[in-house]
């Protein structure tokens, strides 16, 4: 049939065919030529019923219109029917007698006709003409289906378009945060690297010794030589001091890690009047001078700024000349965030603290400057000087935790200045 | 027996000890001083006759003992000393680099005074001098 030929029922269109006359066997005869073809066929006596049956259906894909009818002929029903909107797109084909001059078919034309045909009506030339227009109002139903389906997709393409402009923006996002994440892991790897180079050596160092030493006094005993004994035991003892002093500072350093809350109102002046009440016994021993001048109060962690000032100080003690007692000054200025080096854009306008710490002591190269403030980088062996390496990698880290940066300028023989630069105002 | 004269550069007082007793015991044809970093080592041996072997500890304060080895292995001067790696460090990197830069052999510090002791078997039997 033909209706079922109609691509994947995209176009179900049934046709529908309006046919005007006032002849009663003019209407049948014409409804009998295209019965085969299935078409749904509406009569209309007049074209006054037409207007009426237009008033409820507007469907059709087609009309055909006798011209002479009494009260209201052809053309005139044409102009009405076309004076609506809606009808305007129904094809209309005059049927008429008589030729009725070329004037006559132009002013079919001019309402808005599409064809005519000729009485008596050749059965053929009507089924063709109206398959034609049948054809091309499936076409056309075809599209306009075609049409909304693109416009449905169209619609999808744009809303996914959108939802991928979201996700877009959010990877963006994720990716940034993803950067920071990576910048930070770097840091952690780094210094995780740090922390098993410093597993491999530092720490294997006085493990070594303990079983060398322990191998030395069986050695010992078996040569029956006890007097060297105590000897070797003391080093044994001596080793494993180390190894847990190690294994605490170890354990400081990392507790720094984790530790980011507390802050509060700090006034320096009281934190380095502890940390001197608490190194009194050094001081004394040493008969070190220490001349702190009026500090700020800023907002920072107070027990890791006491344990900063502790580690300079008692470093500064620890590195004082042996035929000099020391002298250790503290003081501060203000400096504007443009003034420090190394200091980003951002804070080029805020307002630093600087705190002076300056020793009078042995002093050191200034080459290692920054090697100084990495976790167990020593510049003097253990037998010279006892600690472990980490209390300035501590300084370090609470300095930066406190948003700020620590510098160190030295002269061999002349002394060391420990710059601690902190921000005036801790931004959360 | 031919007396061997030996610098052992090493900043870590117990290992230099440890080294100068056991070989005091098992090699004693060894004349052995110590100096406790590469700056020293450097200095001492403009000062003295040329040592028959010279033992490094890498990991040093000032001088460490890659950069003797280059200084060492640069002059001709000292184009007949042995030199002899003991460090703590076992990474495959450090031995490459030192037997590349031409180190004589690559000693990792033991944990026992057998290993200790094999170790300086090992440079006592080292034949010395000038075999050109």
């Amino acid at each position: 049939m033909e209706k079922d030929k109609n691509v994947n029922g995209l176009a179900k269109a049934e046709i529908k065919i309006l046919v005007v006359d006032d002849r009663e066997d003019n209407l049948f005869s014409i409804e009998t030529i295209l019965e085969k073809n299935n078409y749904s066929i509406v009569k209309a006596n007049s074209g006054r019923s037409a207007l009426k049956v237009l008033l409820q259906q507007q469907d059709f894909t087609l009309i055909l219109m006798d011209v002479q009818m009494p009260d209201m002929n052809g053309f005139e029903t044409a102009a009405l029917i076309y004076q609506r909107d809606k009808l305007r797109h129904i094809p209309i084909i005059f049927i008429t007698a008589h030729d009725y001059g070329e004037e006559n078919i132009f002013k079919g034309y001019e309402t808005g006709g599409v064809d005519y045909i000729y009485k008596p009506i050749n059965p053929d030339l009507l089924r063709y003409k109206v398959s034609v227009f049948a054809d091309l109002y499936r076409k056309n139903h075809q599209l306009i289906l075609q049409e909304s389906i693109l416009k449905a997709v169209n619609l999808k393409l744009q809303k996914e378009i959108e939802e991928r402009t979201q996700v877009q923006e959010k990877i963006v996002l994720l990716n940034r945060q993803l950067m920071d994440n990576n910048a930070i892991l770097k840091t952690a790897n780094e210094e995780l690297d740090r922390f098993a180079f410093v597993a491999s050596h530092d720490l294997q160092e006085p493990l070594r010794k303990i079983r060398i030493f322990s191998d030395r006094v069986l050695t010992l005993f078996e040569a029956s030589k006890y007097d060297e004994v105590q000897f070797n035991l003391d080093k044994i003892i001596l080793s494993s001091k180390r190894m847990q002093q190690l294994i605490d500072d170890l354990l400081s350093y990392s507790r720094h890690t984790n530790d980011n809350t507390g802050f509060e109102e700090t006034d320096f002046n009281i934190i380095i009047k502890e940390v001197i009440s608490d190194l009194d016994h050094e001081i004394q021993k040493r008969s070190a001078r220490i001349k702190a001048s009026q500090l700020p109060t800023t907002w920072a962690i107070p027990t890791q700024i006491r344990q900063l000032f502790q580690n300079i100080i008692s470093n500064a003690l620890k590195f004082g000349k042996l035929d000099h007692s020391p002298q250790i000054e503290i003081d501060y200025d203000v400096v504007s965030g443009a003034e420090i080096a190394g200091s980003n854009e951002m804070n080029k306008e805020e307002r630093f603290y600087r705190i002076y710490c300056r020793d009078n002591g042995i002093g050191f190269d200034e080459k290692y400057a920054e090697d100084i403030f990495m976790v167990f980088k020593r510049l003097h062996s253990y037998n010279e000087f006892e600690g472990t390496g980490i209390g300035l990698s501590i300084c370090k880290k609470i300095v930066e935790r406190h948003g700020g940066f620590i510098h160190v300028k030295s002269r061999i023989n002349e002394g060391s200045t420990f710059t601690i630069t902190l921000p005036q105002k801790q931004l959360n | 027996m031919n007396e061997k004269s030996i610098i052992i550069a090493d900043d870590d007082e117990d290992d230099v000890e440890l080294f100068k007793s056991l070989a005091l015991e098992f090699c004693p044809e060894l004349q052995i001083n110590a100096v406790e970093n590469g700056n020293e080592l450097m200095r001492l041996l403009e000062l003295t006759p040329v040592p028959n072997i010279i033992i490094l500890d890498l990991n040093m304060p000032y001088k460490s003992g890659k950069e003797c080895l280059l200084e060492i292995r640069a002059r001709k001067k000292f184009d007949d000393v042995k030199v002899i790696i003991l460090s703590t460090s076992d990474h495959i990197d450090d031995m490459n680099y030192c037997m590349y830069k031409k180190a004589d052999n690559y000693f990792v510090k033991p944990s026992s005074i057998e290993g200790l002791k094999k170790i300086i078997a090992f440079i006592c039997d080292e034949k010395s001098v000038n075999y050109s």
